[in-house]
């Protein structure tokens, strides 16, 4: 198996985090691994959200030629109604469908938009699935018998379980947080103990795994984490400080074991999704097009922003009931994906904006949106602004946002009504920045290299060269050959598949959903926990 | 060949019931068990298990109408049987290529 590779997946990893926890000593294995490998800064998509992110990772394909926008996806590109993605909606050949056409084996762990697993040679175990239902996620099935035998086995805390996972966004009480850090230790420890069982008892040619729990701490005590906080912590700020840098010097072991039962063949590439920084305020989107007159709520009861943290993650799934129709033309409907859906008339939505008025009152929201202000400070609430065609270019364009934006502070918009469209936020959290990591290290990889300008879609790329495969032609990407001895790289050659010919894709049809109807309105506040979080 | 509804409780029973002892959930699971009220599943666990049964089947079922209908009752809720009657109606054909009709979920 000399071309064993290694894919350790940091969910939501910045070098502004890590370099600080290296030079301290926090995190001493990632340091030499870094230091004897080579470097970089990762671009990822837009949005650079978990989803779309890594299955641009996985397949090589930007969010328009995948189809994934979100943790949601529209059952039609004219339908108000969003359902939760799945693996069905995954367009394009993965590394493992590749590695498997090929004949090699993959381990998959805890990888986003993986149920209904693929049946692929090897292992996979889900992630973001609800822990009562990971039987069903894996991959063999009898997988999951084995993992109920395994020391410390906790399906609760090894899952996606909704209420602890809506906390990084929305916070959790004081006095919660050293017990939550200690939860996504013990949680990657799960991930690691599986990982290495299947490693040790029937190793693959790619082994390939997710920590997430990096994205949720930091999204949660960013202002704990932050390099910069350090000096002005409260007694209890300075223990929280603690434990999230044991949950760092945890993972640190944790990939060392890993890297370790590779072995020194092994070729151990190390990637984010996207990076992080601090979120400072909040954008109520709805309600600023509320105040722009383009969104009228139906009634009474419209769930309302009680703090600044309140993106409305309850609410996802429920605008199809609490927007006036015959008003509305644009809307925000979920707190994950800083998009904005403008309707469109036609049938069933014959209050609309017109096909030959859409481009101008596209264009009017845009400017309006680039030159909306905090009221307070005066600044600028956002900072970018796309229309899906200058970013989501593919043949699933129609399903994704009309408008794209990019915050000033880099964070998630909310969902929720509001009184005032933008709010300071008492504590400063953490949100996704574009700038992830990339490391890589192992035979052919050059040495204490630093890298520029490397894409998340040249990871796959890069995957399937050290595995030997040709590149198929329609990744995106290019193998980043800077990260690669030139040697090592003379005596293989990157081998990219010819282009093969366009073939016409079918627009996308509606799906039948399971939460989307006026009618289900009860059952969707029974339901209120439906999808999400990052 | 279209599965009975027979074998379609079955199947959604033993699926059931092999989930329900990794949940380490006691009460015994029949036709009669309600989703919500009686194993305390949320939504995403049904989303999932819709999405199960379409991989089983390998077909889409309209789950929302069923949902519409649950949705005006009193209690929100639906018991196992009436889910496999839902099933039932809706099943175009047998369990897709591969799938072995008392091995739902696998």
């Amino acid at each position: 198996m000399s071309d064993r590779t290694v894919l350790l997946g940091l969910d939501g990893a910045t070098f502004a985090v890590l370099d600080p926890l290296m030079q301290e000593g926090v995190m001493p294995f990632l340091k030499e691994f870094v230091d004897s490998g080579a470097r970089g800064d990762l671009q990822s998509v837009i949005p650079a959200l978990t989803p779309p992110a890594w299955t641009s990772l996985t397949t090589g394909r930007s969010p328009g030629r995948h189809g994934i926008f979100d943790f949601f996806c529209k059952e039609s590109p004219d339908s108000h109604n969003i359902r939760i993605a799945t693996a069905k909606d995954v367009h394009g050949e993965t590394i493992w469908s590749i590695a498997d056409r090929h004949g090699l084996r993959t381990i998959a762990l805890n990888f986003p938009l993986m149920f209904p697993a693929p049946r692929i040679r090897g292992y996979v175990v889900p992630g973001w699935m609800p822990w009562r239902q990971i039987r069903l996620g894996c991959h063999p099935p009898e997988l999951y018998d084995r993992l109920k035998k395994l020391p410390g086995f906790n399906a609760q805390e090894l899952a996606m379980d909704i209420t602890p996972d809506a906390k990084p966004i929305q916070g959790v009480r004081p006095g919660e947080y050293e017990e939550w850090v200690v939860v996504h230790i013990r949680r990657e420890q799960q991930w690691a103990t599986i990982l290495r069982t299947l490693m040790h008892e029937d190793p693959c040619e790619l082994t390939a795994i997710v920590f997430d729990g990096v994205d949720r701490i930091q999204h949660l005590c960013w202002r704990y984490l932050s390099p910069a906080a350090s000096d002005t912590l409260s007694p209890e700020g300075t223990r929280i400080r603690e434990r999230c840098r044991e949950y760092f010097r945890e993972l640190d072991r944790l990939l060392a074991g890993v890297v370790g039962l590779a072995g020194p063949e092994a070729r151990v590439i190390i990637a984010s999704d996207h990076g992080f920084g601090p979120q400072t305020g909040t954008f109520f989107a709805n309600a600023w097009l509320e105040k722009q007159g383009y969104l009228a709520w139906a009634g009474e009861g419209t769930p309302r922003a009680d703090r600044p943290e309140a993106l409305g993650i309850e609410q996802l799934a429920r605008h199809a009931y609490l927007l006036d129709w015959e008003k509305t033309r644009a809307y925000a409907p979920t707190p994950s994906s800083n998009g904005i859906h403008i309707v469109r008339r036609g049938p069933g939505h014959p209050h609309g904006v017109p096909d030959d008025e859409y481009e101008g009152f596209r264009q009017k929201l845009a400017q309006q949106l680039r030159e909306a202000t905090d009221p307070a400070s005066g600044k600028a609430i956002v900072s970018r602004v796309w229309t899906r065609d200058e970013v989501f270019e593919g043949p699933y364009k129609s399903l994704a946002p009309d408008l794209t934006m990019d915050l000033a502070d880099g964070g998630l918009i909310s969902i929720l009504a509001s009184d005032v469209p933008y709010m300071s936020r008492t504590e400063t959290s953490g949100t996704h920045r574009r700038n992830g990591v990339f490391i890589a290290r192992g035979p052919g990889i050059a040495r204490g290299v630093r890298l520029s300008g490397v894409s998340i879609l040249d990871v796959p790329p890069l995957l399937l060269h050290s595995l030997d495969l040709e590149i198929p032609a329609d990744m995106e990407g290019t193998v980043p050959e800077g990260a690669l001895d030139p040697s090592w790289l003379r005596s293989r050659p990157i081998r990219r598949a010819a282009a093969a010919p366009i073939e016409d894709v079918p627009e996308p049809q509606a799906e039948e959903a399971l939460f989307t109807k006026e009618d289900e309105l009860k059952l969707a506040q029974r339901l209120r926990d439906l999808g999400y979080i990052d | 060949m279209k599965a009975s509804r027979e074998q379609i409780m079955a199947d959604v029973l033993g699926l059931l019931r092999k989930l329900a002892d990794d949940w380490e959930y006691t009460g015994e699971i029949t036709p009669q068990t309600r989703f919500f009220t009686d194993m305390g599943l949320g939504s995403l666990d049904v989303v999932v298990l819709g999405t199960a049964v379409q991989e089983h089947y390998k077909q889409v079922f309209p789950f929302a109408d069923l949902f519409a209908r649950v949705g005006q009752r009193a209690v929100p809720d639906m018991p196992v049987g009436e889910w496999v009657d839902f099933i039932h109606e809706h099943l175009d054909g047998g369990p897709g290529p591969g799938a072995a009709p008392s091995r739902m979920g696998e």
